[in-house]
């Protein structure tokens, strides 16, 4: 048993009661109440409450208490509900509820002396009941088991305890009763409470405190309480008119006792669990943490009992608290009892230094001097706040530990706002000092970029929209060119070709073009390709119409003078039925039938010049080089993107420009130059151009010849 | 050279021994053909107006190609390479027109 249970029940008690009570007490927790109770042979000294513990015992035993009647209906006298026939929990139950009139008035119920018999008595016929009237059960249990439960020796031993106390005069303990129920109803202590609270010093933070101050401070703390304790039961006495010599001598003795006890014990304050009648308050695991007391105490707790619990609830919390400033409190506790005892010793400076260092361990480094303050500032510099600061600064002074707090909280950085707001911070920060963040150094870069793409645009557009072909010919020019086109005596000659003033009106506009200008036009493309270094043969308009009409001999002499495999391309206009004109060109560089058709597919005609040119190439290659012409690789092509002509007149110019555009060396799978807008410049173009019997360079075209 | 000897024009004989040279007249337009006989050194002004009267249409009214080469009034066999004693054809074209439109027709 430890001090605390001696000093409460010593106060007033000589130390047999208080060996009796403690048995008492213990018992009274059924779980505990035969092993232990058994030891102790004066408890026929408490009929009372000795009757009760027979009760007890023989409901635990399942014995019907019929032989304790005596106690109950001294209980029952007293106001105190009878719940004796029931079970024995409820009978404790109802004496453990409160008394309506106070510990005082419960005192003095149980003051009656009871003339009942002895307990153990009770408890041994409670046996022979048992075995009398339930002897299936024993027997079931064996004689053994009830030896285990209370050695005989023992009850034999209480049986003659029992006997011999009866002789002896009842002297109730007034102030173990008291004690007993006043720490059964904690909340009789609420008119002491107040002056205990004022003259007692209560230990603060007694579980972090040094063991020093620890134990002096109880040491203290016994000793007011135990004379306070020992002047409350005098009152008690005295009100009571009970009072006799031999109480006083007791309490005197109890002095004496209580004076050695602490002196000699000095483990620390411990309650005996006395709450295992008042079911604890279980925690819901949900349950947040707290100050929780029972109703009936939380009202009018004694001074003790809320200490006790106060520093249980504060050790659960220390568990969660850091280790460092466990330490760190410990710590500056300790300078703080350093500077007291240096100051009780005279010197000044170094208490003045000890309180220094103490304040400085408790976190009030504002007054902890110039060192501290150099510290933190070396720390706040390397950035680092106040609590980091001073987390460092006790790195420095005391060696780190592993504490709950490190591992609970993980050492990379997770989300959370905070840490979030930190980072964004810093970020910003950071970016703020590095230049590619810049915005406006970035927003002149990215308008240069911007400005030189769209120079590279506009240049690029510009050569797009470079008109390809001019909308007139330089006033000379045309004053030539209306001047031929109305001169009767107008004739121009090549080498293989003429016009005269007949064909050259065919150039006006709205005029259809005939086989003269055709032709003309198309020996100045190869007189001019023969210029440039190309391969060209040009024939002429009725290459086709002999070929068509009368087949390969009508033309097998046309290629006679040259060799015609030897060449770039060959190029012919092809004329539909006195109709139409259209181009032909056999790209031999490429492979290529090409057909060019300025409205369109006229009249499916495309089919007839492939099937014709093919025909040609076969039988030419055959005649030229005695062998079959290889076709592969040779394909079809019908150009889709012929520039179409808006009028029924300008199909002539459109083959002669595509031609010319052909020989010149354009590749028109990349597109056309011209298109119908500039027809009536070609028009005016070609009556220059065959005027002049010479091919106007092509500034505008791709290549540029 | 069988592409060669195919594509030589015929020989005709006795024209040797008189030093002339046949020029068929061909004209496209389905009109009977009409051989001339010239030498080497007469220009075809005389052939292309005996054809003409021959054929009864307007002077200029074709336009005579040999091989795909245009023929002149002035020109002589001699300058076409025309050799004697062998046929030769010249294609009388009419002209042809073209400007696709069809509402024409």
């Amino acid at each position: 048993m430890s001090s605390t249970t001696l000093k409460r029940t010593s106060s007033s008690l000589s130390s047999r009661d208080y060996q009796d009570n403690r048995g008492k007490r213990i018992k009274t927790s059924p779980e505990k109440s035969l092993p232990t109770g058994g030891k102790h042979t004066a408890k026929q000294q408490q009929p009372g409450i000795l009757g009760k513990m027979g009760r007890v015992v023989s409901n635990f035993l399942n014995i019907t208490p019929s032989s304790s009647q005596s106690s109950s209906s001294n209980l029952r006298s007293n106001n105190i509900p009878s719940s004796s026939q029931s079970s024995g929990t409820s009978d404790i139950d109802s004496v453990l509820q409160p008394h309506s009139g106070g510990s005082l008035a419960l005192y003095n119920s149980y003051d009656q002396p009871t003339a009942s018999g002895s307990s153990i008595q009770t408890l041994v016929d409670g046996y022979a009941g048992l075995s009398k009237e339930n002897p299936v059960d024993i027997t079931d249990d064996d004689d053994k088991s009830i030896t285990e439960i209370i050695p005989p020796s023992r009850l034999i031993a209480q049986a003659a305890a029992a006997s011999s106390s009866q002789n002896t005069p009842q002297i109730y303990p007034s102030l173990p009763n008291n004690q007993n129920q006043d720490l059964l109803f904690p909340e009789s202590f609420s008119n002491r409470k107040p002056q205990s609270n004022n003259q007692l010093p209560t230990p603060a933070n007694s579980q972090e405190d040094l063991e020093i101050s620890q134990t002096s401070s109880n040491h203290q703390y016994l000793n007011k309480r135990n004379s306070q304790n020992e002047s409350t039961a005098l009152n008690h006495v005295n009100d009571r008119n009970h009072a006799s010599s031999s109480t006083t001598n007791h309490q005197s003795e109890i002095i004496k006792l209580a004076s050695f006890s602490h002196h000699t014990l000095k483990k620390q304050l411990s309650r005996p669990d006395v709450r295992l009648q008042t079911p604890p308050q279980t925690k819901k695991g949900w349950e947040f943490p707290r100050n929780s007391r029972s109703p009936s105490s939380s009202s009018t707790g004694s001074n003790r009992s809320y200490s006790r619990r106060d520093r249980k609830d504060r050790k659960f919390r220390s568990n969660i608290r850091s280790q460092q400033d466990i330490v760190s409190r410990r710590l500056s506790n300790y300078f703080k009892l350093i500077s007291e005892a240096s100051d009780q010793q005279g010197d000044e400076r170094a208490g003045a230094s000890a309180r220094r260092v103490a304040k400085m361990f408790s976190g009030e480094v504002k007054s902890a001097g110039p060192a501290a303050e150099i510290a933190m500032k070396y720390f706040s510099r390397n950035g680092k706040d106040s609590k980091e600061a001073y987390r460092a600064l006790m790195g420095v002074v005391a060696p780190k530990q592993t504490t709950l707090e490190d591992k609970t909280t993980p050492s990379t950085p997770v989300f959370s706002v905070s840490n979030k707001k930190v980072i964004s911070q810093k970020a910003k920060q950071k970016a703020a000092n590095f230049s590619a963040f810049k915005f406006e150094d970035q927003l002149k870069v990215l308008k240069g970029i911007q400005e030189e793409d769209e120079k590279k645009e506009r240049e690029i557009e510009a050569k797009l929209k470079k008109p390809k072909v001019p909308t007139s010919l330089s006033p000379d020019q045309e004053a030539k060119v209306s001047n031929d086109l109305n001169d009767p005596r107008f004739t121009a000659r090549i080498p293989k070709a003429q016009c005269d003033a007949k064909n050259i009106r065919r150039l006006k506009p709205t005029t259809w073009l005939d086989d003269e200008i055709m032709n003309f036009y198309g020996e100045m493309m190869v007189e001019r390709s023969k210029s440039i270094g190309r391969k060209i043969h040009f024939f002429n308009s009725f290459f086709y119409q002999k070929l068509s009409e009368n087949g390969y001999d009508s033309v097998k002499r046309w290629g006679k003078k040259f060799n015609l495999f030897d060449m770039a391309a060959i190029v012919f206009p092809v004329n539909i039925g006195n109709m139409h004109w259209t181009a032909c060109a056999i790209n031999l560089e490429k492979k290529r039938i090409e057909y060019y058709d300025s409205m369109g597919d006229y009249s499916g005609h495309r089919h007839n010049v492939f099937k014709c040119v093919r025909e040609y190439l076969k039988q030419e290659h055959q005649l030229r080089k005695g062998t079959p012409f290889d076709f592969t690789g040779w394909e079809d092509d019908f150009n889709e993107k012929t520039p179409q002509q808006n009028n029924g007149s300008d199909c002539g110019v459109f083959s002669c420009q595509t031609l010319e555009m052909i020989t010149r060396g354009r590749d028109t799978k990349k597109g056309f130059e011209f298109d119908a807008s500039s027809m009536s410049f070609f028009r005016r173009l070609m009556v220059w151009e065959i005027g002049n019997g010479k091919l106007e360079p092509r500034t505008w075209g791709n290549p540029s010849v | 050279m069988s592409g060669a000897d195919s594509d030589s024009e015929p020989e005709v004989e006795g024209l040797k021994e008189e030093g002339k040279i046949v020029i068929m007249m061909k004209p496209t337009n389905h009109e009977p053909e009409v051989p001339f006989k010239v030498k080497q050194t007469t220009p075809f002004e005389k052939v292309f107006k005996a054809f003409e009267g021959k054929l009864r249409v307007d002077q200029g009214s074709y336009q005579y190609q040999y091989n795909g080469q245009r023929v002149y009034d002035d020109t002589t066999p001699k300058m076409l390479e025309m050799k004697i004693g062998k046929r030769y054809d010249i294609d009388a074209h009419l002209p042809q027109f073209g400007g696709q439109c069809i509402d024409r027709d």
